[in-house]
C-alpha cells in the first residue's frame, strides 16, 4: 500500500475540488432542467452555438485526446497530427455543415431523437432501427471503456499508485453517474462547457511549461530527436504508409460524424445555423487539443525513452516536471476530458433503450420514460466500469477497432436522407455485411490479404455500398408518401 | 433527393464545394509533395507538424465560405414544435 504523502494528499484535495465544481455545474443544470422526456434528452432543442461547440466537441473529444495522442505521438512523433485527424478538419466539419443540416432537420420536423427512430420513421420500419440501435450500442461500449481506462490510468500514475486503477475508474464513473442522472442532455451539454474550456486550457499550459522545464523548446525537441531521429522522416514509420495514412483519415472522417452520441446532438440545436456555426470554430478547437497533444507525446520520447505504456506518456510528463500542486490541476484537466465524452456516451445509450427498445414496444408515460432512462444509466456505467477492469487494451487500438465499427453504419443510416430508392432491406444489409466483416476480418476468418493493405474498413465499405445498390434494386422502397415527406423537408437543403 | 443535395454539382457552388474537397484529400497526403523528412522550422517546430497546422487554419477559411453559401433554412429552422411525435417504429 502507498503512504499517503503531503504531496499526495495535496493532489487529491484540488481534484476532489475540481470534480466538486462539475458536480456542482451538473446539479445547477440539473435545477433547470424539467421532467419532460423533450427536456430530459434533448434539453428541448435549445442549445446556442457555444453550448452546442461545447456539446459536440466536449464529447468527442476523450481520453483519445489526453492519453492516446500523446501515446501515438510517443510512437510516430509529430505525423500523430496529420495521421489521426489531419483530414478530420475539414470534413468532419462539412459533413456536420451539410448532413448534419439534415438530420437537425428530420428531428425538427418529425421529433426523432435518435437514429434509429430516424431509420423507422424514413424506411416504415419496425425492427430495423432496433438493429442499428444495437449495432450502435455494441460498438459504443468499448468507446466508453476507453474513459474510464483513462481515469484509472491517470489517477494511478499521477498519484503515484495511491489511488490505484480500479479506484480512479471507481470515482469518475461514480461522479459522471452524478451529474448525467440528475441533469440529462442539459446536464451534459453544460459541463461539457465547462469541463471543454479547462481541458483546452490545460493541454496549452503543458505545451508551455513542460518543454521549459526541460531547458525549453528547442532542446526539448533535439532531446527527442536524439533518442529517435526517424520520427521526423514519415518514411521510416511503418504505420504512415499511404494506404494507412488514407485508410484512417477515411475512417475518422466519417464515423465521426456517424457516432451516436453525436448524432444526437446534431438535432439539440436551436436552429440549423448554430450547428453550422458550429462546424467552422470546430477545426480550431481540435487544433488547440491535438498540436500540443502531440507535442507533448513526442517531447516525452527525450524524456522517458523507454516507457513501458506510451499511453502513460502524459502522466508521466506531468508528474516528473510539475510542482505538486500543478499535478493536481492536470490530473483534474485530464478528467475533464474523459469525463466530458464518457457522460455523453452513457446517456445517448440509456436515451436509444429507452427510446428505441422501451417506447416502440411498451405503453409508457413521459415520467416512467424519464425514471428508465436514470436507471438505464446506473446499469451501463456499472457493466462498462466493470469491463474496464478486466482489460488494458491500448486506448488507441480499442478506439480504432470501435470506430471501424462506427464507420461501416454511416452508409446504411446517410442514404436514408439522400436517396430515395434505398430500402430497409438495403440498409439491413449494408448494416449487417459491415459488421460481419469486420470481426471477419478480427477474428481471422477473412484472409488479411483481401484488405490489399488498407484496414479492413476500406473494402468493406466498398463491398458494402455494392450489396446495398444490389439490394435496392432487388427490392421494394417505402411508400411515396414517405418519401416524399422526407423529399420535401430536404428542397432547398444540403 | 440527391441530386437537391451539395453532392450532386448542380451548380457552381455545389462544384465548388466538391472540388474543395477533392483538393483537400489531395493536399492531405504531404507524401504527394515528398514532404517525408520536412525538418524544423523554428528549430524546434517539425515542419511536417507546421504543416498539418496550416492545414487545419485553411480548412477553417473554406469552411466560413461554405458557411456564407449555404442554405439558411431560416423558415424551417422557425419551426418550434415537432409536426408529429416520434413513434420509434413503424408497423
Amino acid at each position: 500500500m502507498v503512504a499517503l504523502t503531503s504531496d499526495i494528499t495535496l493532489i487529491l484535495v484540488i481534484v476532489v475540488s475540481y470534480l466538486a465544481l462539475v458536480l456542482g455545474v451538473g446539479q445547477y443544470a440539473s435545477s433547470r432542467t424539467g421532467g419532460s422526456r423533450e427536456e430530459y434528452l434533448m434539453a428541448s432543442r435549445s442549445f446556442g452555438t457555444i453550448v452546442l461547440l461545447a456539446a459536440l466537441f466536449a464529447t468527442n473529444m476523450s481520453a483519445v485526446v489526453m492519453i492516446g495522442a500523446p501515446g501515438l505521438a510517443y510512437n510516430i512523433g509529430p505525423n500523430a497530427y496529420g495521421y489521426f485527424i489531419g483530414l478530420l478538419v475539414f470534413t468532419f466539419p462539412l459533413l456536420m455543415m451539410t448532413i448534419g443540416h439534415r438530420v437537425w432537420l428530420v428531428g425538427k420536423q418529425f421529433g426523432h431523437i435518435t437514429p434509429a427512430q430516424v431509420l423507422n420513421h424514413r424506411f416504415e420500419s419496425t425492427y430495423l432501427g432496433l438493429f442499428a440501435m444495437l449495432l450502435f450500442t455494441f460498438w459504443t461500449v468499448p468507446y466508453l471503456l476507453v474513459g474510464i481506462q483513462g481515469g484509472g490510468i491517470a489517477f494511478e500514475a499521477l498519484t503515484e499508485g495511491f489511488v490505484p486503477y480500479w479506484a480512479g475508474g471507481l470515482i469518475i464513473t461514480l461522479v459522471v453517474l452524478a451529474y448525467v442522472s440528475a441533469g440529462g442532455m442539459r446536464g451534459t451539454g453544460w459541463t461539457n462547457a465547462f469541463q471543454g474550456a479547462v481541458f483546452v486550457i490545460a493541454l496549452i499550459g503543458f505545451a508551455i511549461v513542460i518543454p521549459q522545464q526541460l531547458g525549453g523548446f528547442r532542446a526539448a525537441t533535439s532531446a527527442a530527436l536524439e533518442v529517435n531521429p526517424a520520427l521526423l522522416n514519415r518514411a521510416d514509420l511503418p504505420p504512415l504508409t499511404w494506404k494507412s495514412y488514407t485508410s484512417v483519415a477515411v475512417l475518422v472522417s466519417i464515423e465521426t460524424f456517424i457516432l451516436p452520441h453525436l448524432f444526437i446532438r446534431y438535432m439539440t440545436g436551436r436552429s440549423s445555423r448554430k450547428l453550422q456555426r458550429t462546424a467552422v470554430v470546430y477545426p480550431i478547437a481540435l487544433m488547440l487539443t491535438w498540436g500540443p497533444a502531440v507535442m507533448l507525446g513526442f517531447w516525452g520520447v527525450g524524456q522517458f525513452p523507454n516507457i513501458d505504456n506510451p499511453d502513460f506518456i502524459l502522466p508521466a510528463l506531468i508528474q516528473a516536471n510539475f510542482p505538486t500542486w500543478l499535478v493536481g490541476l492536470a490530473l483534474a484537466g485530464i478528467l475533464a476530458a474523459l469525463m466530458s465524452t464518457l457522460d455523453g456516451q452513457v446517456l445517448t445509450l440509456a436515451t436509444m433503450l429507452t427510446e428505441d427498445i422501451l417506447r416502440p414496444f411498451v405503453d409508457i408515460t413521459d415520467r416512467a420514460e424519464v425514471l428508465m432512462t436514470r436507471l438505464f444509466i446506473v446499469a451501463i456505467l456499472a457493466v462498462a466500469y466493470v469491463a474496464a477492469l478486466l482489460t488494458r487494451e491500448s486506448i488507441i487500438d480499442t478506439t480504432i477497432f470501435a470506430f471501424s465499427g462506427y464507420a461501416l453504419m454511416f452508409f446504411p443510416i446517410v442514404t436514408a436522407l439522400y436517396t430515395r430508392r434505398v430500402t430497409k432491406h438495403a440498409s439491413a444489409v449494408g448494416l449487417a455485411l459491415g459488421f460481419a466483416g469486420l470481426w471477419g476480418f478480427q477474428l481471422g476468418i477473412l484472409p488479411g490479404s483481401l484488405t490489399f493493405g488498407f484496414l479492413p474498413v476500406i473494402p468493406l465499405l466498398v463491398v458494402q455500398l455494392a450489396a446495398m445498390l444490389v439490394v435496392a434494386l432487388a427490392t421494394s422502397p417505402p411508400s411515396d408518401e414517405r418519401i416524399d415527406a422526407y423529399a420535401n423537408l430536404f428542397e432547398d437543403s444540403w | 433527393m440527391f441530386k437537391e443535395s451539395v453532392w450532386y454539382p448542380s451548380s457552381p457552388r455545389n462544384a465548388a464545394v466538391l472540388v474543395m474537397l477533392v483538393g483537400m484529400v489531395l493536399l492531405h497526403h504531404t507524401s504527394l509533395f515528398g514532404l517525408m523528412d520536412a525538418g524544423l522550422l523554428f528549430g524546434w517546430l517539425p515542419i511536417q507538424l507546421a504543416y498539418d497546422l496550416a492545414y487545419t487554419v485553411l480548412a477553417v477559411l473554406l469552411l466560413y465560405w461554405v458557411y456564407t453559401v449555404a442554405p439558411k433554412g431560416e423558415e424551417r429552422d422557425d419551426v418550434s414544435t415537432p409536426n408529429e411525435p416520434a413513434s420509434g417504429s413503424e408497423r
